[in-house]
């Protein structure tokens, strides 16, 4: 193995598909909560 | 079931596998059969790797989770977008820099060839156990349902999946797992359809939420926190984070579904697709379960779900006990039904005083229901002492059986069958290429032809799916067996990402000291879930299995430089 290939994996840039991911995932988590707050 | 249904089911299963042995027919070298020949979109990958995870032990039990429990489970999967965005940020590009057929091929580079070998054994051990209960757990459900026998049902099952991984490897499997999701997901909404038009005709789709929510089936995020709990948003964030890591990042049954991608950006997007639509379609599958809980409640459910054991043990009840005690769950219903009406109309008026009033009653005769039901097994159990009375499995089935038309009951049973072979599948074509190569191409027979390794892949997909198929056969299932694919993972996944990080993440970390980090924090893992199983919730075993391996590789390096300095490469 070369010693470019053990390099560890570089964070590369705030991909826009990584942000909109992230984004959905809290705004599931907001939804939910709220509708658990608003049904129970 | 009558003709159309059986036309339905075997049809759809029969067209799954032809089309998939026919379309990859003649794949002649190993590079196809284990990685598919780098074709994969994104979308592929993304529903490969989401049929993959969904087994049809997910749509057998989940819905039946909700009818109990409400729909908390669904936090399960809150950690999942931030593990597919980690794992598309860090694992995958070295994957693809190293042009892999495993994910422990890499660990021999970074370590040495016993950590790789120790990351594959655990792997074959959990992912073995896996697949037999991946088989077992629909074989058992479905063959009681139809009145089957165990043992062709199985056999069914394996040889149709047989059939197809081992004529097309990779590329079969996840051609075929495109028709399976779109079976699985069509199949599951036209159930959730049509058991919401099933509830009385008055009550709006607005009322059915309310009383889903008045009654605490719609707890979706919980926030109690303790290590005890299972299902809540605390364990869903962190403690599920590194189950997810660990899974799609370092299990071949996983890796390999998006290894085999077009390119780099393909297989990031396919799990980018995944992140996006795991969560929505477990949130579907949940809330089918909420729907027939609310059809349920206007509606007489049985006594008891499992209808052949029940029907099974009332004719074999000579003091008729159990029918003394329908005569008396028959009563609870109607007090149980009132309740429901009373909130119906509470609902209606906006009444706060006669919601609580409705509440309290029904709750009354629910305690009476579940303690009725709890005698009633006990009860089976006396009549049949070899009778297995966890009933949660078939509640959604029975229904389906029992309430939905024909020809959506054969499709119904398509989709269990298709689940549990689309993830079957990929098992087996995970576990034939680890034992392959790396086992029997790295330390077995070493230099060989490209065809002799394709014959020894064939072989061991065969091979895996008849230890799997005998395991599913001879099982004895327990109590908890159903529970126990999700615990089987938790207790290697740990261990297994903590190697992997240390190799991505503690550059100056080598081979031995990492062996003996990844030894004791499997040990630590064990004795958790061995003698501490009520007081830790499993999902907190990838957290201790990791943090272990991680911090105890880190001190033996510190302490013992020159012992733990051997065995890796610079």
């Amino acid at each position: 193995m070369s010693e470019e290939d053990q390099k560890p994996p570089v964070f590369e840039h705030w991909h826009s598909w990584y942000m909109l991911v992230l984004g959905v995932m809290l705004f599931q988590v907001i939804l939910f909560s709220w509708l658990t707050y608003l049904f129970s | 079931m009558n003709v159309i249904d059986w036309i339905i089911l075997f049809g759809t299963l029969l067209f799954i596998v032809l089309y998939g042995a026919w379309k990859t027919r003649g794949s002649k070298n190993i590079e196809t059969y284990l990685k598919g020949d780098n074709t994969m979109k994104w979308w592929m990958i993304g529903v490969s790797i989401m049929a993959t995870q969904a087994s049809a032990v997910t749509f057998l039990s989940t819905p039946g989770q909700a009818m109990e429990d409400g729909m908390r489970f669904l936090q399960f999967y809150f950690g999942l977008p931030l593990a597919m965005v980690i794992i598309s940020v860090t694992m995958v590009p070295i994957y693809y820099r190293l042009k892999v057929y495993t994910a422990y091929e890499y660990l021999e580079g970074r370590f040495d060839l016993k950590t790789r070998t120790l990351a594959a054994i655990l792997f074959l051990i959990l992912r073995g156990l896996s697949a037999g209960i991946t088989l077992f757990a629909p074989s058992i459900v479905l063959s009681t349902i139809l009145n089957w026998n165990i043992i062709a049902t199985t056999a069914m099952i394996g040889l149709l999946v047989i059939i197809y991984t081992v004529s097309g490897g990779t590329r079969a499997v996840s051609l075929t797992q495109r028709q399976q999701l779109t079976i699985v997901m069509g199949g599951m909404i036209l159930a959730g359809i049509l058991a919401y038009r099933l509830l009385p005709g008055d009550v709006t789709f607005g009322e059915t939420i309310q009383l889903a929510g008045e009654l605490g089936k719609l707890n979706i995020v919980t926030t109690n926190f303790s290590l005890s709990d299972r299902f809540n948003i605390w364990s869903g964030l962190f403690a599920s984070t590194f189950l997810f890591l660990s899974y799609f990042g370092t299990d071949q049954s996983q890796v390999a579904r998006y290894i085999g991608g077009k390119s780099l950006t393909e297989s990031r997007m396919g799990l980018i697709f995944n992140g996006l639509l795991k969560i929505p379609m477990q949130f579907i599958i949940l809330f089918i379960g909420v729907l027939v809980f609310v059809f349920y409640l206007f509606n007489q459910p049985p006594v008891f779900h499992n209808q052949p054991l029940r029907i099974r043990a009332t004719q074999a009840d000579k003091e008729s006990r159990l029918s003394a005690m329908e005569n008396q769950y028959d009563f609870i219903y109607q007090q149980k039904q009132q309740s429901v009406n009373s909130l119906l109309n509470g609902i209606r008026k906006d009444d706060e005083s006669v919601i609580d009033q409705s509440k309290q009653q029904y709750y009354s005769a629910k305690k009476m229901e579940d303690s009725l039901r709890t005698n009633y097994k006990a009860a089976i159990t006396q009549i049949i002492p070899s009778a297995k009375v966890q009933d949660r499995d078939y509640m959604f089935l029975n229904f389906v059986l029992s309430y939905l038309p024909h020809g959506i009951i054969g499709l119904l049973l398509a989709v269990m069958f298709s689940a549990a072979m689309a993830s079957m599948a990929s098992e087996l074509n995970a576990l034939a290429s680890t034992t392959t190569v790396d086992v029997y191409k790295r330390s077995i027979k070493k230099e060989a032809s490209p065809g002799h390794y394709l014959r020894a892949s064939r072989f061991f997909t065969i091979l895996w799916a008849l230890i799997a198929m005998a395991f599913a056969m001879l099982a004895n299932m327990a109590e908890n067996l159903i529970q126990f694919v999700n615990i089987v993972g938790s207790l290697f996944y740990g261990t297994i990402l903590g190697i992997f990080l240390v190799a991505f993440y503690l550059k100056q970390i080598r081979g031995n000291a990492v062996f003996v980090a990844a030894i004791v924090g499997e040990t630590a893992v064990l004795i958790c879930y061995f003698f501490f199983y009520e007081e830790i919730a499993f999902l907190y075993y990838n957290i201790i299995g990791c943090v272990l391996v991680v911090a105890v590789s880190w001190l033996l390096h510190f302490f013992d430089k020159p012992a733990m300095k051997g065995s890796g490469k610079k």
